[in-house]
């Protein structure tokens, strides 16, 4: 009864097969948005310290992500980017903030209900070795999703797997083996497979290539875009890896030390980057291509840390271009054509640059 | 269904690296070879002893080994190597049913305070940590004191701290899995916490715990023999060899000297605890990967 | 040319295991000049780092052996040397750092005691350059050196106090502490971020310059050797495919193999689509193909290929390609 849906779906998917992959247009409407998110995690540093001291994962960040569309969310280890994807699957609960997943506010949801939405939302972690259970088979890995959700049984649910086996690329043949007989790439694979027998509209990737090498990534990223076409699928990418983003994404968020700072579409951030360390980033990305080089940036200083985050905007400490007023927090603010960004002195920037 | 789960897991088991290793130690070889021949004897006692092992022979008394008597007859005329061979259903038994009973009673608790941390945690390892401080044996002693001599009184009175080994490993293995992100990706797809704990984290720490049960083995056996010796376990005239002991002690000089009627079931008892000492560290070496290649 | 300061000749690593014979490192001629940065590049299991660790003679054996080959530094030949003598060897004429910063770093000793120690050891006690009582201002020189700010105080600190582009700048300081004369890095940014990379990367240009010496950087990432090398080396399954100077291998890579690596990097501008990928999975390294190893993968795959193993030959100048499409030495 339940299992005619996906059958459905995957029908309407088959049709659609014949457009070219990546241009389908995202349309307008918002499958994912967020509001004034808050994560803080508490954490005692030492064995006998006394003071307990909040970590700032996830400070105040807004955006969403329209349906069908590419969200890349960039930044480099503890800005709070893998944080974020996991407040949306209702993984970790929020300090604070809403998430709106198809209009509904998952914030109220209780367990039973966030359970339930699992069948439309998925994650494919960055190391595809410790996602998948050591001592459950290919077939059983892919078939508790749907026995969990009570979506499909007997034969019908073999066709399923035969079918998800086929579109990850992978073979019958696999079925009765165990995660660690295969390859990362493979494992990769199993992984997709596993969240995609559910027939998903929205997968986070975290990292989903970052534990692999350029070959084998180069494959899984191909699968991920096809398959984004194909099922109609939403993606929220998580990654420090400029390249990939830039690669897949159709919009990009910036994060640094749990806040976002940066957000516009693709071709828009890599011509009119405006935010400071938005423009360290492609600064810094080696380029490989020898004849150009590396624009000179040399940074001072480190990332600093999420329990004692500077006051105002984060990146000041760092920044050429910072003033006084920088100690203030900085308003995300609308520049036109859905460009945002946090910094109280993009107005100088942009016309420094334009000149 | 349970078939099926346990064949796939030792499907699993024999593809794995362990197995590799576990088949080329020599101690595995030996130990698997005692532990085997006991279970065989203990199950196939009545075709393997010569004779009843209650059964007297009044007019053979005390005898040295013979054709007859293997290892020669006690005080009743009874004939030692029969007792002995019915002897490993006691060992056997006492082993298998305190490991059950105490790891039915830890392994729950463990995977509980593991799994849910926190205030259960917190109560469930003060209670482990209670029970660990208290001296084993002598808790065993008092209670039998109390209830009464007897195999089964036996087993609950060791269990009585013996669990507490089991839920502390337990936790351990437990707080190890669930940092694992496949336990984050079962929440992923919507797997309930009971599933997450019985298909995901129980199998993922079964062999430190296989590993503890092959160990605890034969210290389960010393205990029992000992309380029988000690006339607080098994009583005379069972076929156990801690009460043989206890029985043959008074015959170890004179005017009657009959040692070999103690040794025997001694050699009986240190064979089969040095069978499972055995496989129990080959199994360990075995599943640690560090000891490998 | 004045003579190479490291002469890698038919290099051949193997692993013994019950399996079979990995075999590893099959086969790898390089050399590095004096104060070149040279890059070896390929994916996991292509050799890369096994290569690394046999220079310095750091294979774990059993079950691994260097059966074959000769490694000429500064004219002698290392496989010939004693344990003892290559202990001194390490540490003060060739350098390693590693990948992981979190891990290389004791962390039950200050940052000031660990880069002390090898000036103790080497410079101290065995070749007697500098007396005890100079080894702290050395030590803070060092610092200073890699850009710790405050070294005068960070210098008692313990190191998890200090953040991964730290803790890597101090390991560096370490490993510079004794003048060596070749710095081998082994992917000595994988495992921090890209800020911090450009920040280790300029460094140890910088460090280059200043003390000329060598650096063989072993990586999987195209993008840090295009910016820091001289001449690149590509190895796939235990040989080095192609071997050239940095412009002309990014710019008219000759082998398929380094070709398609080229290709399969997204690259930051480039239009959504297909990545160039190449078909197929690494091969095995206890039973490879026969012929060229990369033939079952290859586009331009030939009968020759299937059979003959082809040889490293010259296509131009300082270009060298083991591939039949140029040759591969099939006369040979």
């Amino acid at each position: 009864m339940i299992s005619e849906v996906p059958e459905a779906k995957i029908k309407e998917a088959e049709a659609k097969e014949t457009a070219t992959p990546g241009e389908a247009k995202a349309s307008e409407e918002k499958l994912i948005e967020i509001k004034g998110l808050k994560k803080y995690f508490l954490t005692k540093r030492g064995i006998f310290a006394r003071e307990m001291k909040w970590v700032h994962a996830v400070d105040d960040v807004n955006f969403y992500i329209r349906k069908g569309e590419v969200f890349g969310l960039v930044g480099e280890s503890g800005c709070g980017k893998t944080t974020v994807g996991k407040l949306i699957l209702g993984l970790i609960r929020p300090t604070a903030g809403e998430i709106y997943f198809d209009g509904h506010n998952l914030t109220e949801y209780n367990v039973e209900e966030l359970r339930k939405l699992r069948k439309r939302a998925g994650i494919i972690y960055q190391h595809p070795q410790s996602s998948l259970n050591p001592r459950m088979t290919v077939h059983t890995t892919l078939s508790r999703p749907m026995e969990i959700h009570k979506i499909a049984e007997g034969g019908k649910k073999e066709e399923i797997i035969l079918r998800v086996l086929g579109e990850v690329g992978l073979k019958p043949q696999h079925l009765d083996r165990y995660p660690h007989e295969f390859s990362g790439g493979q494992q990769q694979r199993i992984a997709i497979g596993r969240v995609l027998v559910l027939n998903p509209e929205f997968v986070v990737l975290d990292e989903p290539t970052s534990a692999l090498d350029v070959s084998v990534q180069a494959h899984i990223l191909n699968l991920l875009n096809e398959l984004q076409s194909k099922f109609d699928l939403t993606y929220l990418l998580i990654s420090h890896d400029l390249g990939i983003i830039d690669h897949m994404s159709d919009r990009i968020g910036v994060m640094y030390v749990g806040k976002m700072v940066e957000l516009a579409d693709k071709e828009e951030l890599r011509k009119n980057a405006l935010h400071p360390y938005t423009r360290l980033l492609f600064a810094v990305v080696p380029i490989v291509d020898p004849e150009q080089t590396r624009k000179g940036v040399v940074l001072k200083g480190e990332v600093p840390s999420a329990i004692n985050p500077p006051p105002g905007c984060r990146f000041h400490p760092r920044c050429p271009y910072a003033k006084p007023i920088c100690k203030t927090e900085p308003k995300f603010e609308d520049v036109g054509g859905g460009h945002y960004v946090a910094c109280h002195l993009w107005r100088t920037i942009s016309k420094e640059s334009s000149r | 269904m349970l078939g099926n789960k346990i064949s796939g897991y030792l499907r699993g088991l024999r593809r794995s690296p362990a197995s590799r290793y576990f088949k080329r130690d020599i101690r595995a070889k030996v130990g698997f070879a005692i532990v085997l021949a006991v279970v065989f004897t203990a199950i196939f006692a009545s075709f393997v002893a010569p004779h009843g092992p209650l059964e007297p022979h009044y007019e053979d008394r005390l005898q040295g080994p013979s054709w007859k008597y293997l290892m020669g007859t006690d005080w009743m005329g009874r004939c030692l190597f029969s007792r002995i061979i019915y002897g490993t259903r006691y060992a056997l038994a006492v082993g298998f049913l305190l490991i059950a009973v105490q790891a039915s009673i830890g392994v729950p608790l463990g995977l509980l305070a593991g799994y849910k941390g926190g205030r259960v945690d917190n109560l469930i390892m003060r209670l482990v940590d209670a029970t660990l401080a208290m001296p084993g044996l002598i808790i065993a002693l008092a209670f039998v004191a109390l209830f009464g001599p007897g195999l089964y009184k036996v087993i609950i009175a060791l269990a009585i701290t013996g669990w507490a080994g089991y839920a502390r490993l337990m936790r351990g293995q437990t707080l190890a899995v669930k940092g694992e992100t496949y336990i984050e990706a079962a929440k992923a797809i919507g797997e309930k916490d009971r599933t997450i704990i019985s298909r995901y984290v129980l199998p993922n720490s079964i062999s430190p715990l296989i590993v503890l049960m092959t160990m605890t083995f034969p210290a389960a056996i010393l205990l029992a023999s000992a309380m029988s010796f000690l006339g607080l376990g098994v009583m005379p005239p069972e076929p156990e060899w801690g009460a043989m002991l206890n029985e043959s002690s008074r015959y170890l000089g004179d005017p009657m000297p009959a040692p070999l009627w103690s040794i025997f079931p001694g050699i009986a008892i240190i064979v089969l605890v040095l069978g499972f000492n055995f496989l129990g560290d080959a199994l360990r070496d075995a599943f640690d990967p560090r000891l490998r290649e | 040319m004045s003579e190479p300061l490291l002469k890698v000749q038919g290099l051949k690593t193997h692993f013994f295991l019950e399996r079979g014979v990995v075999k590893a490192v099959d086969g790898v001629d390089f050399e590095i000049k004096k104060g070149e940065i040279f890059g070896l590049v390929g994916e996991t299991g292509c050799g890369k780092s096994v290569t690394s660790l046999s220079i310095l003679r750091l294979i774990p054996s059993p079950p691994g052996k260097i059966v074959e080959g000769e490694v000429i530094f500064e004219g002698e030949n290392l496989l010939k040397k004693s344990k003892e003598e290559m202990r001194k060897i390490r540490g003060t004429k060739i350098s390693m750092i590693f990948q992981d910063p979190h891990t290389s770093l004791d962390p039950v000793f200050t940052v000031g005691h660990q880069i002390a120690e090898p000036i103790e050891l080497h410079q101290v006690i065995e070749q007697h350059l500098i007396s005890a009582e100079e080894v702290p201002r050395k030590v803070i020189e060092m610092l200073k050196l890699v850009r710790i700010p405050d070294p005068e105080h960070r210098v008692v600190e313990y190191p998890h106090m200090f953040s991964g582009g730290m803790k890597q700048r101090t390991m560096i300081a370490m490993m510079l502490s004794c003048n060596p004369s070749l710095l081998i890095a082994d992917e000595p940014t994988t495992a921090v971020d890209v800020t911090i990379q450009a920040q280790i990367l300029d460094l140890m240009r910088e460090l280059r310059q200043k003390l000329g010496m060598s650096i063989l950087i072993i990586t999987h990432n195209l993008g840090v050797i295009a910016e820091m090398c001289d001449r690149v080396a590509v190895m796939y399954a235990g040989n080095i495919v192609e071997q050239a100077d940095l412009k002309t291998l990014f710019k008219s890579p000759k082998h398929p193999y380094t070709h398609a690596l080229l290709e399969a990097v997204p690259k930051v501008g480039t239009k959504k689509g297909k990545l160039a990928s190449i078909p197929g999975m690494v091969p095995s390294l206890i039973t490879p193909p026969p012929g060229c190893k990369f033939h079952p993968r290859c586009p331009h795959a030939m009968d020759i290929c299937r059979k003959k193993f082809p040889q490293m030959s010259e296509i131009e100048k300082g270009q060298l390609a083991r591939c039949f499409l140029y040759g591969g030495g099939a006369k040979k």
